[in-house]
């Protein structure tokens, strides 16, 4: 990579994003939903537990990667299967993905095909709203129905009591 | 007449339980896609609501949405949303039959006049005056004009009733047009599909149940909570596309070990719909997992839109956008996902324009 945004990530994430770049070059470039304007960028990728969390660009796809810091083996049957991930926004439903080079990994689409974005300016601004936006804990719901709730909150928040009809505390 | 009753009397009526009635709830709040928090409020909300009339309009159709409709989950959720409408008109699913079927619809719009929800399926000709589908002797556009005029709010069920479908595919010769462009002074929600999934409708008619008012709508008049996502976006298969690696043929070994049929004509990329999470026939499969391209049944113009085995062309991922794509993964985090670009739906659909990139970089700034 070029960018001198690129240069101090960490090599498991340099990993992914010269393997997307070999990818790129050998199965998507010349199919209608490569995007020629875009290129393989990580963008805001950092420490998370165990994993880097970031998004990444690509020509044809925009996703929340979960990257382990230390390489997990390949195991094929788990690709495409779903997973929950915990972030400071919610629980999202990942898919498990990877292949030997990478190792493991899990995502999140955002975008694909990528035809909204005329630059990769517009596609770096975009990733980074979005991961502002799953690492920033849910304001409070604006919602009529949800505020009564939270104000009327049972103190008993059982089961039990939710079955008995304890619900509005 | 039942409709002076709350529901849960209405319920209690039928031998149905306060518990039973606290896991409907809970059913409903995740049918809508909220947070399970939201559960007793969805409570209360039920507690003290009156069961809303819907008459159901039948026009230029094939009644395979009420088919879809009549084969909705157990244990029969969409049968419990069905008493707690009280459904007065309905061609395939009414007792009454002739003049007295006419009656009901007329006496349903008057003793609910500004009150009752009004379910629409298949389009509307409105070429040569109308002529090319009427019913007891009315065409279809003074039928829907009639009973719209008093309605609180409109629910365009299918393809056809969303867009127009297969009637308005050219050279549409009846002149179909869908209902978002006969009614305009009424709030419309377009459960798109050929046909819709069948939660997808009970969920909205739940969610006018809940909050006396419609859900948040996408820039087509589709309900976010559904349709929020590309099927391409949640599809099982998306891991295969992401590497690049395509079935070629639908027996090829790439086709065996599933991966990606973008090359044979998917339209998952284009599509906006829940097949992909809620799935069908009791969540068990959808067409991509039988091994089969979205078709994207639940796009305007799709029977127009190129072959079914076309793979998509460029530029075509440009159409929902920006504006289309919601972070949207589990049924909790639908909300929270929402609400990061609600105020700029929200702009979108007073403007009726889409929001782009541009916008949002406007935004940004």
């Amino acid at each position: 990579m070029t960018d001198h945004e690129q240069s101090d990530l960490a090599p498991r994430v340099v990993e992914m994003v010269e393997r997307f770049q070999i990818i790129g070059e050998h199965s998507m470039q010349g199919l209608p939903v490569y995007n020629e304007n875009l290129r393989v960028e990580a963008i805001g990728f950092q420490s998370y537990g165990e994993n880097y969390l970031g998004v990444l660009v690509t020509p044809w796809f925009m996703n929340v990667i979960l990257l382990p810091q230390d390489k997990e083996a390949m195991d094929y049957s788990l690709v495409a299967s779903p997973t929950d991930e915990t972030l400071p926004a919610g629980t999202w439903q990942f898919m498990f993905g990877g292949d030997e080079e990478v190792g493991l990994y899990k995502s999140l689409s955002l975008h694909s095909p990528m035809f909204a974005f005329k630059t990769q300016d517009l596609a770096r601004i975009e990733a980074k709203r979005r991961l502002d936006s799953l690492m920033t804990p849910p304001a409070a719901v604006s919602d009529e129905l949800s505020q009564r709730s939270r104000q009327q909150a049972p103190a008993d928040r059982s089961r039990r009591a939710f079955l008995r009809g304890h619900v509005s505390g | 007449m039942t409709k002076a009753k709350t529901l849960i009397e209405h319920l209690e009526q039928q031998g149905i339980s306060r518990r039973g009635f606290l896991k409907f709830c809970a059913l409903t709040t995740s049918m809508m896609a909220l947070p399970p928090s939201m559960a007793p409020g969805v409570a209360r909300a039920l507690e003290t609501a009156r069961r809303p009339s819907l008459i159901w309009l039948s026009f230029q159709e094939c009644t395979g949405c009420t088919e879809s409709l009549t084969r909705s989950h157990s244990p029969t959720l969409e049968n419990i949303i069905f008493n707690y409408l009280s459904l007065d008109y309905h061609h395939t699913l009414q007792a009454a039959s002739g003049e007295a079927a006419e009656q009901a619809r007329e006496t349903a719009m008057k003793e609910n006049h500004g009150q009752y929800l009004v379910a629409v399926d298949g389009s509307i000709p409105v070429k040569d005056g109308g002529v090319y589908s009427t019913i007891a002797g009315i065409s279809n556009l003074e039928m829907l004009q009639q009973t719209v005029e008093g309605a609180a709010a409109v629910v365009a069920i299918g393809t056809c009733a969303a867009f127009g479908g297969l009637p308005r595919a050219h050279p549409n010769p009846t002149g179909a047009v869908p209902v978002q462009e006969l009614v305009r002074d009424k709030p419309v929600v377009n459960v798109s599909g050929c046909p819709p999934i069948p939660v997808v409708i009970s969920g909205v008619l739940a969610h006018y149940l809940t909050f006396g008012r419609i859900p948040d709508l996408d820039d087509y008049g589709r309900p976010l909570s559904f349709f929020g996502t590309s099927i391409h976006d949640r599809c099982y298969r998306r891991p295969y596309y992401n590497k690049g690696l395509f079935a070629e043929t639908f027996d090829d070994e790439g086709a065996r070990k599933g991966w990606c049929l973008y090359k044979l004509g998917c339209k998952g990329p284009t599509t906006y719909n829940a097949c992909a999470t809620v799935k069908w026939n009791q969540g068990t499969s959808f067409p991509i997992q039988a091994g089969h391209g979205c078709f994207g049944c639940s796009e305007p113009d799709f029977w127009d839109a190129g072959g079914f085995y076309q793979p998509l062309s460029a530029g075509i991922g440009s159409v929902g956008g920006v504006a289309a794509v919601a972070v949207a993964a589990g049924a909790g985090a639908g909300i929270a996902a929402g609400l990061a670009q609600q105020s700029q739906r929200k702009h979108a659909q007073l403007q009726h324009e889409k929001v782009t990139v541009a916008d949002l970089k406007e935004s940004e700034s």
